[in-house]
């Protein structure tokens, strides 16, 4: 397959570009988040929410099985 | 008619003459509603700061009732339930969303030509790609089809194409935005932030959207900060470097209108230096390899049951690719040889370019470091399209804000600066490209 081999080129020349070296990783979340905050307070939701997330839904045939597509697009 | 009403028409009709273009995927059907409501507060004296402005938005940040797509197959049809976070403050300001915007597919893109729904084309430059991955909002801003728009920023998207568009963009730091809402192409580089006609339109955006949200974990805890208001173009005393690496991996004829930016931003009081980015050249493995992960990840909730369809099944080539490398790097056993290595270099360049900018205000430079190619040329090799980012993703692996505005032209072709500040030096970005704006 095209993507596979292009993609096992990709990895070989990212990974050689960097060489090797050894110091502490960066970890977003550690150095970011605010772990002193506060919850917040709870608020009813009266928007159409539900309505819309069950349009979002896949279709079902008969048998209940999701109906799904397979894209030929790309091609 | 109100002024809002009459803008949104004379928008709209723009956009229906030129839909070759190809800026929007869907147009708000509720734009001219919302337009008079906001005519009426203007009448009434109590309009928000953004009352008169239309506001296009990329189509992978949620607006409730309209397609959040990112211009995927995948998503073709998903409604978005709720706001975002940015989206919800700007309504509170009463901007009114004109449309959801084109862009790479799910962002994996540096040109705008991997949207299920067809290409961008630049309106700056014909018959040329906009960039990429905000190549829909970029566009939208540069044809005048809105006032403002957003992007997102994961290691170029909004830079990228405002170079080529020749329009005014802005990446925020890292966590002056909250990215609630925000569909993830790399959760730790992801940046929500604006693409516009003028600086004082990016600093009044930037007002409105910036600020702590008790939804999104990463965003800062800080006051807000008054960007417009403090917008001037003095620079004197400033110290503004200029990498030399730069131009090892620049176009020279793009590094020639740089130069000529830095001379005018020289003669207006500035002391241009020079400092040495030597990892610049990591940036593209280290920022690579993090995205492959992070966005595998993000994206196993695409399986077609609850929403969609099942991502692999239907998504484009550069998404597929990076899906099978995300998976492969994320196996336990090569962790440590890819991600955990990644991550350590993004540490080294974090620290490399936050030094720098211990002694100098800004660091200036180009933007992309070759011209926007035709529509239609086929770019094979995946590492060839990822060049395109060499310049702009050292600012996402640091988490430092970066602006673009454009400085010259090449045959036609707008050619953007870069400017880059420390964490929440976004009043240098803006002071600094306000000073520029006012050269032009």
């Amino acid at each position: 397959m095209k993507i596979e081999k292009q993609s096992k080129k990709v990895l070989k020349e990212l990974s050689l570009t960097l060489g090797n070296i050894n110091l502490e990783e960066t970890y977003y979340v550690v150095d970011k988040i605010n772990v002193t905050r506060g919850d917040g307070e709870p608020k009813k939701d009266n928007s159409n929410f539900k309505i819309i997330i069950r349009k979002n839904a896949p279709k079902m045939d008969e048998k209940g099985s999701y109906i799904m597509e397979a894209g030929g697009w790309i091609d | 008619m109100g002024i809002t009403h009459e803008n949104l028409t004379n928008y709209l009709d723009r956009i229906e003459k030129n839909r070759k273009i190809n800026a929007f995927i869907e147009l708000n059907p509720d734009a001219k509603r919302d337009a008079k409501k906001v005519d009426e507060k203007i009448n009434s004296g109590t309009a928000g700061k953004l009352a008169g402005l239309l506001i296009a938005v990329k189509s992978n940040i949620n607006v409730r009732g309209l397609r959040a797509t990112c211009a995927s197959k995948t998503l073709e049809n998903y409604v978005s339930p709720y706001d975002a976070t940015v989206i919800e403050k700007i309504r509170k300001e009463d901007g009114v969303i004109i449309g959801m915007t084109n862009m790479d597919e799910f962002a994996c893109g540096s040109s705008g030509e991997s949207s299920y729904f067809g290409p961008t084309q630049n309106p700056s430059a014909k018959g040329r790609i906009p960039g990429g991955s905000s190549s829909g909002s970029s566009a939208a801003v540069a044809a005048n089809f809105c006032d403002i728009s957003l992007g997102s920023d994961t290691g170029g998207s909004i830079r990228n194409p405002a170079s080529h568009c020749g329009i005014i963009g802005l990446k925020p730091t890292y966590g002056l935005v909250s990215r609630y809402g925000l569909i993830d192409l790399a959760m730790s580089l992801d940046q929500i932030g604006s693409l516009s006609k003028d600086v004082s339109s990016a600093a009044l955006m930037l007002e409105v959207i910036q600020g702590r949200d008790f939804k999104e974990g990463t965003t800062l805890d800080i006051s807000q900060q008054d960007f417009v208001s403090n917008l001037s173009s003095d620079l004197r005393e400033w110290k503004i470097g200029f990498a030399q690496e730069y131009k090892e991996f620049t176009d020279p004829k793009i590094v020639r209108e740089i130069k000529k930016g830095l001379d005018r931003l020289s003669s207006n009081g500035a002391e241009i230096v020079d400092i040495e980015i030597s990892n610049l050249s990591k940036g593209i493995s280290t920022y690579y390899l993090t995205v492959f992960v992070e966005f595998f990840s993000g994206t196993r909730k695409f399986d077609g049951r609850r929403f969609g369809y099942n991502i692999e099944n239907v998504c484009g080539r550069e998404v597929l690719r990076r899906i099978m490398l995300g998976r492969y790097i994320s196996q336990k056993e090569y962790s440590g040889k890819y991600y955990k290595k990644a991550l350590q270099f993004r540490s080294l360049i974090k620290k490399e370019l936050l030094t720098v900018l211990n002694n100098v205000d800004i660091i200036a430079g180009p933007t992309v470091p070759k011209l926007p190619h035709k529509i239609g040329d086929k770019v094979t090799d995946p590492l060839v399209m990822y060049g395109y980012d060499l310049l702009t993703v050292p600012a996402n692996l640091a988490g430092i804000p970066s602006g673009v505005i454009k400085v010259g032209n090449v045959k036609d072709i707008p050619v953007g600066m870069q400017i880059q500040s420390k964490p929440l030096g976004e009043q240098n970005i803006l002071n600094v490209m306000c000073n520029l704006e006012g050269e032009k």
